[in-house]
């Protein structure tokens, strides 16, 4: 289980931040329908309004094409992009509402982190753990049908085994009958 | 009685963010969130999962975060 989370080393993070403001991440949502230059724009302008309040970037992940829980706005997939701000608190308010009147912008949030919170790429895990949900969804299936095999194995050998007393009893009662009666209808003391 | 009670005693569930000492719980973590709902989309009460109630209200917030952002859905 790849906990975000952490006994954050403080020492790492005051190196890279400066000493005014805080920790704020911002992940928007955008939809698959949008072309390159809609998509690069949007990242501009996201990028803009914070560089415009003095917003000084930490870190950036995208996780690209990523299906959705539910339709938003119509899509059922979209992109994700998450932004990692040092940000004075007094400006969150204003580029929360430039970001949200965003055309292209299906949900953003924008949130103040902990203190201590060491940045992880969420991308890069979730791929890890798809990876390893595939192997083991592989290997379930495997089990089950090697399990199913041994099963049709069984029931077939238990078949022969339970079909052929039945057949050898069968072919003698016959037999027996038919050499009985030809000797009875050949047997010439006995007048039918 | 006392015998009794400590013959059936069950072993109490241990938080298992206690035991990571997790400070923060993400909405973006997927699989660590994901186990905590079930079928239907609806939290793990903590008497099943054994979560303490400190993170439980952490593991609520990023859950409901999830929940908007379209990870996780609401109703199944």
């Amino acid at each position: 289980m790849p906990l975000s989370v952490t006994k954050a080393s403080a020492e790492d993070q005051e190196d890279v931040l400066p000493e005014n403001g805080r920790l704020y991440e911002c992940t928007v949502l955008y939809p698959l329908s949008l072309s390159q230059k809609e998509e690069q724009d949007l990242r501009k302008n996201i990028e803009m309004f914070f560089t415009e309040v003095g917003g000084q970037q930490v870190a950036f992940d995208v996780w690209g094409r990523r299906g959705l829980a539910y339709a938003i706005g119509g899509a059922h997939e979209g992109n994700f992009v998450v932004y990692h701000y040092h940000l004075d608190p007094a400006h969150v308010r204003e580029v929360d509402r430039q970001i949200r009147i965003l055309p292209g912008v299906l949900r953003h949030l924008l949130i103040k982190l902990p203190e201590g919170y060491s940045i992880v790429r969420y991308s890069q895990l979730f791929e890890i753990w798809q990876e390893e949900q595939k192997t083991s969804v592989v290997r379930e299936r495997i089990t089950k049908e090697e399990h199913l095999k041994k099963r049709v194995i069984e029931r077939a050998s238990k078949r022969t085994v339970s079909e052929k007393p039945d057949r050898s009893k069968g072919g003698l009662t016959a037999q027996a009958l038919t050499k009985g009666i030809e000797k009875i209808i050949s047997d010439e003391d006995i007048h039918l | 009685m006392t015998q009794r009670s400590s013959q059936h005693s069950v072993p109490r569930k241990r938080c298992p963010f206690c035991e990571k000492e997790v400070k923060y719980i993400d909405y973006k973590d997927y699989p660590a969130l994901k186990s905590h709902v079930d079928y239907f989309g609806n939290m793990r009460k903590r008497y099943h999962t054994g979560v303490c109630l400190r993170h439980q209200k952490k593991l609520r917030q990023a859950i409901e975060r999830a929940r908007f952002m379209g990870m996780l859905s609401y109703r199944k």
